[in-house]
């Protein structure tokens, strides 16, 4: 059973209806009526494709500014690799040796522990490479870009050149020796401090202060070949460079004469042990290993 | 230039059909949006919609049915909005006339609108009304008269008009009965 108020309620909606229905009778003058709003439909019907061409436009503005802002974010990405470079670090083993090829066409032959930091693209101005360790640069020559190697405290600048950079960061020593051409080397922190080296001379850093000295750089034979001469060395620099090459340290005994001065040749793709062993041939001493990088000599 | 000639063809076939249904649609939405402003836009929304959805009509088989649909759908829409977001703005009385209205929308049954022999039916009962009544009735339905322009018109009371109405309804009910 209904409520009172259901049946009422319903029946008012069904007369509601009929209402409505009957409204979708044709009526006199229905087209007239209809005609004289007709121009409201059209001027909706109208704003609304000027709306939509619009926003069609805007679509492709935003689409232009898009490409616009991409293609300035790209350039100045591109730009901004000139002030941010990113580096390919070159490490040569220790015992071995490693030649470098550079995109300028220089070469570098970098001695046993040591590491060259090169830009993955040379800057327009300045061709600059970062040394840790010794290497042998044949440089290929460009007035307008100079070529620079940076080591821990000195820079040195070239045009065209051969010369050898020694700047291992471990140890104090810089040493530079020019084969051929000019270089200029400098205090990286004080340019005022400078020498300019002609061939066969050589600078080095004594009490902090570049002093240059005739040296005449013999070894690019050993670079080529492998093949470490030396003529009367005192056996401290060699060991010394045994030292950086292979990463040992040497204990070296009170009864061993250092500063003898010794000859001779060796591979330096040997075992540090028989470099040992072939020096024991020229100058008379003890070895053995304490442990993987100490060896003690008397 | 095919597309040319499809375009003016429409626009023929789309103003034939507003001529034809603009008022109908009107009448039959300002039955349950009482507001005149509110039933005009949401009878010309639909005539936007079908014009930018003309494609559309190719497979209807009734436009007028499907146009009633659409009038009622968009509606409903407006009642129910009306009711939940706006009804704190309205007095009990008019909250209780629009879910009357919005009950009755949502019983309002298209398929009715739709079946066979409907407005012929619905035709010969308003003629069949008698004369004082149906004259009332039309001022009220298709005039778009109210309840008070009829009274003063005719030169009698508000309530003899409401009542003339209320029988018209019934009658055409009546006669209806067998499709209800």
């Amino acid at each position: 059973m209904m409520t009172e108020d259901e049946a009422k309620k319903k029946e008012l909606a069904q007369l509601t209806n009929i209402y409505a229905l009957s409204g979708l009778l044709s009526g006199d003058g229905d087209e007239s009526k209809a005609r004289a709003v007709m121009g409201e439909l059209n001027n909706r019907i109208n704003q609304r494709s000027r709306r939509r061409a619009i926003r069609n436009n805007l679509k492709y503005a935003a689409a232009v500014c898009l490409l616009m802002v991409s293609t300035w974010y790209v350039t100045y990405r591109a730009m901004s690799v000139d002030k941010v470079p990113s580096y390919t670090e070159i490490k040569a083993p220790k015992g071995q040796r490693v030649n470098v090829m550079l995109a300028d066409g220089t070469s570098v032959w970098l001695s046993p522990r040591s590491t060259l930091r090169i830009p993955n693209e040379f800057q327009s101005d300045e061709r600059s490479v970062e040394l840790d360790g010794e290497g042998f640069f044949d440089v290929t020559k460009n007035a307008q870009c100079p070529f620079i190697v940076k080591t821990g405290q000195y820079h040195v600048k070239v045009l065209g050149t051969r010369f050898n950079v020694f700047a291992y960061s471990e140890k104090q020593k810089f040493e530079a020796c020019l084969v051929e051409g000019s270089v200029l080397v400098y205090n990286k922190d004080n340019v005022t401090e400078s020498l300019r080296l002609n061939p066969d001379e050589k600078v080095c850093v004594e009490n902090n202060q570049l002093v240059k000295s005739a040296s005449r750089f013999d070894n690019e034979g050993y670079l080529e070949s492998g093949v470490y001469s030396f003529q009367s060395k005192p056996l401290l620099e060699i060991l010394e460079c045994l030292s950086l090459w292979y990463g040992v340290h040497f204990d070296v005994g009170r009864h061993v004469a250092v500063y003898r001065k010794i000859s001779g040749k060796f591979r330096q793709s040997d075992e540090v042990d028989n470099i040992l062993k072939a020096l024991q041939g020229a100058y008379a001493f003890q070895f053995k290993r304490i442990d993987a990088n100490r060896i003690q000599l008397y | 230039m095919y597309r040319d000639l499809k375009r003016i063809e429409d626009q023929t076939h789309f103003s034939q059909l507003y001529f034809l249904y603009y008022m109908k649609l009107l009448r039959f939405s300002q039955t349950y949006v009482e507001s005149e402003e509110e039933a005009k836009n949401i009878v010309q929304d639909v005539f936007l919609y079908l014009w930018e959805h003309f494609g559309m009509l190719d497979g209807v088989r009734s436009v007028e049915a499907f146009l009633v649909t659409m009038t009622k759908n968009r509606c409903l829409n407006f009642l129910k909005h009306k009711l939940f977001v706006e009804s704190h703005k309205q007095s009990l009385q008019e909250v209780e006339e629009s879910q009357i209205r919005l009950y009755a929308l949502q019983q309002f049954d298209e398929s009715l609108n739709n079946s066979e022999g409907i407005e012929e039916r619905l035709a010969q009962a308003v003629a069949e009304l008698p004369e004082r009544c149906r004259e009332i009735f039309f001022m009220s339905r298709m005039d778009g008269l109210k309840h008070k322009e009829i009274a003063d018109r005719l030169n009698i009371s508000v309530n003899t008009v409401e009542n003339q109405i209320a029988i018209a309804l019934k009658k055409i009910r009546a006669q209806l009965l067998s499709l209800l």
